[in-house]
């Protein structure tokens, strides 16, 4: 319920301007923020032409390695003492970047290109029928028992026959078409076909190696030939370049990529796992909760210290909310007006009477006609400008708002909805849920797109009322409902320069807020980098395999920040729509360990009361290797989606106790199990200086474990 | 692969042979290869067709050495849509009598005629 009231408005908005939601968001999500083509032409898929190698300096890949498929705008979890080879293979690259040339191909050449992309599919569709003949084997064994399972079996040996016969004769014809136009003659070619084909066939069923392979071997046969038809191909570049980004999205480091760049590398260093070193945030966290609890009362039961832990984290969150937000807030407050008013210009029934508005005599002058005609022209893009402007606005506000249901709820409910919160954009990160959408409003560039747009037409006006300033004077003056376009998109556009301004102070703040409490992934709303002062562009004909080592990057690396690839490509100084990047998340596979500073209730063997009590506890566990196939961004190393990590290690606590008035420092010490990212810590262990009734138990819950997060005391 | 054949006109064999013809063929899931005659072209035929059933539980290849295991006109309809030189139908999973290949047919050949009649709808 929490997320609908969240997403009303936005829904409301969509409702009132008739817009359908889901490709909206797809757009959106899929737009760019600083203008720069980072996604490839409808059907082409420059990526398939990368693969990478991690090679990490332990643990289960540290032999083979392990290889990782490039994606449009993918993200990978790989260890933060790997390198990573990137081999790019010239030929696919060639002929997907082929796709995105503009005009000049010859029907021959298209022809092989669809020829090249029909193969491509069928080869595709092998892994497929490799899990339907699996399925099928297993199903097959329980039909004697389950005899009602043999029509569904059927239908199963159908499906798969047809798809293996289709990649069969598929296959076939085309080794036999190549032969033939080698020069072979119709029976030399079924032989040669025969001959290749035959090790595809064995005592076990099928080759699929062969089978992939010869696929392969057709498709790049076919890419040579497509090459030869492509002169404008030579003159196609690349552009491979990476930076470090910090998972607050702040500070960036250049990559050093061999080939491509000349930044500077550094001694390897390596990034220990299990140090019990204490960090410095945590110290600090430490000595906060050391004050916190100076004014905090001893709890007289579990609910009240439970109770008392669920308030302060809370209060904490709805202080939080207000403080990161704040500035936010009062800068899309100042500007609403004037961005809400554009939304009557994207309905046309207004856009129509202001132009009927114009007179004929206006209308018809080549000034007039040209302004008309370049809103006419700009409208789709201005109205989804106006609209993701306003929707932006509006998911600011909500989100905000949030702070006031904060203000007067129970800890129990306020923590429902924390929990609630971690959970769903857990879920939504690997989704493209529309609650991503939080962090891009946040994004100064996602305004500035906007901005760009609206500005465009103003450009217009102004260029026009140079050369005709009494017309556009006239112009400005018509009036639909008391309303101008141009006078509205000039305050809009002085409003969202305003946000726009605003955000760039806070934005970084607020994005390291949302991650630390939602768990968000740290380059979500990153700025696209720009190239480093040393990158070369090479020509794809030529060897375009590189590598970058997360040992030599010239920095502080921690554990969850991002090294993003960005891959762009260029005819002459033309940039092709065909860039994409790739994030490889920095993650401590095998054992690590953390140091956590937390709030604890302690309670002592033989009471009923609870002792609010500071402690630093330091948690061991294990982070599996990914296996093949999964990208290795989830905690449990789990591919597809990230998931809530509920166990998350094992260890001990330390904390000064208070239970002995006789005593001047007594010592607690317990094993402790820590769960949900190491927000919940529970123990049992004893008191070092008792004398008596030595054991206790303890739990602490922080959500928020980054200093100055955490509010003054509550009680 | 079963192999169905008749010693010295036995009419128990023939009897045999029959039912196990007619329970291959009756099996509701599996895409059934009928293979006629003797000599060694036809051998090395079925150990072709045996090679690409094996390894699938739902194909069999049934050899019929005898020609007096088919029922009355039983033969005729099963081969009645291939040529004098078929030495082999295929049945889809209907018991549909669907492609029909001669003793030189290759491995290649037969795999493509057992996908056919396990894909073919009813």
């Amino acid at each position: 319920m929490k997320l609908m009231l969240f997403f009303r408005p936005v829904l409301r908005q969509f409702f009132r301007q008739k817009v359908f939601p889901l490709p909206f968001f797809l757009a959106l999500l899929s737009c760019l923020c600083t203008g720069i083509p980072l996604r490839a032409d409808e059907g082409a898929e420059p990526w398939t032409a990368v693969t990478y190698q991690e090679l990490p300096d332990s643990g289960d890949y540290v032999e083979k390695g392990r290889t990782i498929e490039a994606g449009p705008n993918a993200r990978f979890g790989i260890d933060i003492n790997s390198s990573v080879d990137v081999t790019i293979n010239g030929k696919i690259l060639e002929r997907e970047l082929s796709k995105t040339l503009q005009g000049g191909l010859s029907p021959q050449a298209k022809m092989l290109r669809e020829r090249a992309d029909q193969l491509k599919q069928t080869a595709n569709s092998i892994n497929g029928v490799m899990k339907s003949l699996e399925e099928l084997f297993l199903l097959w064994n329980k039909a004697e028992q389950n005899p009602e399972i043999w029509p569904v079996i059927r239908e199963k040996i159908r499906a798969f026959s047809n798809t293996m016969y289709g990649i069969l004769v598929t296959l076939e014809k085309e080794i036999t078409d190549r032969l033939k136009a080698q020069g072979l003659d119709e029976t030399a070619a079924q032989e040669e076909k025969d001959k290749l084909m035959f090790p595809v066939l064995t005592n076990e069923g099928y080759s699929w190696s062969v089978l992939t392979q010869l696929f392969q071997q057709e498709i790049s046969f076919i890419d040579d030939e497509l090459i030869r038809l492509l002169p404008e191909i030579e003159k196609l570049a690349i552009e491979l370049y990476a930076y470090l980004i910090r998972e607050s999205g702040g500070a960036q480091v250049p990559v050093h990529l061999p080939l491509y760049n000349e930044v500077k590398e550094c001694i390897p260093t390596r990034v220990e796992k299990v140090t019990f070193h204490i960090p410095e945030e945590q110290i600090r966290l430490y000595e906060q909760h050391t004050e916190t609890v100076k004014t905090m009362t001893e709890a007289k039961n579990l609910a009240e210290a439970l109770l008392t832990q669920l308030e302060l984290n809370a209060r904490a969150l709805e202080q939080s909310i207000k403080d990161s937000f704040k500035p936010a807030i009062d800068a899309v407050n100042k500007a609403a007006d004037s961005i809400e008013n554009l939304t009557y210009w994207t309905v046309e029934n207004n856009i129509d009477s202001w132009i009927s508005g114009l007179g004929d005599d206006l209308k018809n002058s080549p000034q007039g006609q040209k302004i008309v005609d370049s809103y006419r022209e700009m409208k789709t893009s201005l109205t989804a400008a106006y609209n993701e402007a306003v929707m932006n606005m509006e998911l600011l506000s909500s989100y905000a708002g949030q702070q006031q249901d904060f203000a007067g709820m129970t800890p129990e409910s306020g923590m429902m909805i924390i929990l609630r919160e971690m959970r769903r954009t857990s879920y939504a990160i690997q989704a493209g849920d529309p609650a991503m959408l939080l962090p891009r409003a946040l994004h100064p560039a996602t305004w500035r797109q906007q901005l760009d747009t609206i500005q465009k037409f103003l450009d217009v006006v102004d260029e026009t009322a140079q050369q005709a300033p009494a017309i556009v004077s006239t112009i400005e003056h018509v009036k639909t409902e008391g309303r101008n376009p141009i006078t509205d998109a000039k305050n809009a556009s002085n409003a969202i320069w305003f946000v726009q301004d605003q955000l760039k102070g806070i934005e970084p703040e607020v994005r390291t807020w949302l991650g630390k409490v939602l768990g968000l992934p740290p380059v979500l709303a990153a700025v696209d980098l720009e190239p480093p002062a040393t990158q070369k562009r090479l020509t794809i004909t030529q060897d375009l395999n590189t590598s970058f080592d997360l040992r030599r990057i010239c920095g502080e690396r921690k554990e969850f920040d991002t090294v993003r690839v960005y891959y762009r490509f260029f005819k002459g100084s033309e940039q092709l729509n065909a860039g994409w990047y790739n994030d490889f998340q920095l993650r401590l596979f095998g054992w690590r360990d953390d140091i956590v500073a937390g709030i604890s209730f302690a309670n002592q063997s033989g009471t009923s009361t609870f002792k609010p009590i500071a402690s630093l506890s330091w948690i061991l566990n294990k982070n599996r290797w990914p296996k093949i196939k999964e990208d290795g961004t989830s905690d449990s190393g789990v591919g597809k989606r990230k998931e809530i990590e509920w166990f998350s290690g094992a260890g001990i606590t330390t904390m000064p106790l208070d239970f002995d008035p006789d005593q001047d420092a007594e010592i607690g010490f317990t094993f402790t199990l820590s769960f949900i990212h190491k927000k919940i810590l529970v123990g049992y262990g004893g008191n070092l200086q008792a004398e008596n009734d030595p054991g206790f138990w303890f739990f602490s819950i922080n959500l928020l474990d980054t200093p100055g997060m955490i509010s003054p005391a509550v009680k | 692969m079963r192999i169905l054949d008749v010693r010295d006109g036995n009419k128990d064999d023939i009897e045999k042979g029959r039912a196990i013809l007619l329970s291959e063929i009756a099996h509701p899931s599996k895409t059934v290869m009928i293979i006629r005659g003797d000599g060694p072209e036809i051998a090395l035929f079925a150990d072709a067709a045996d090679g690409r059933s094996a390894p699938f539980p739902w194909r069999e290849v049934v050899w019929v050495k005898n020609h007096s295991i088919f029922e009355d006109g039983q033969e005729k309809e099963l081969f009645s849509g291939g040529n004098d030189k078929s030495c082999a139908v295929m049945l889809d999973l209907d018991d549909t009598p669907l492609v029909w290949l001669s003793a030189d047919s290759n491995p290649l050949q037969i795999e493509k005629a057992f996908l056919k009649a396990g894909g073919n709808q009813p």
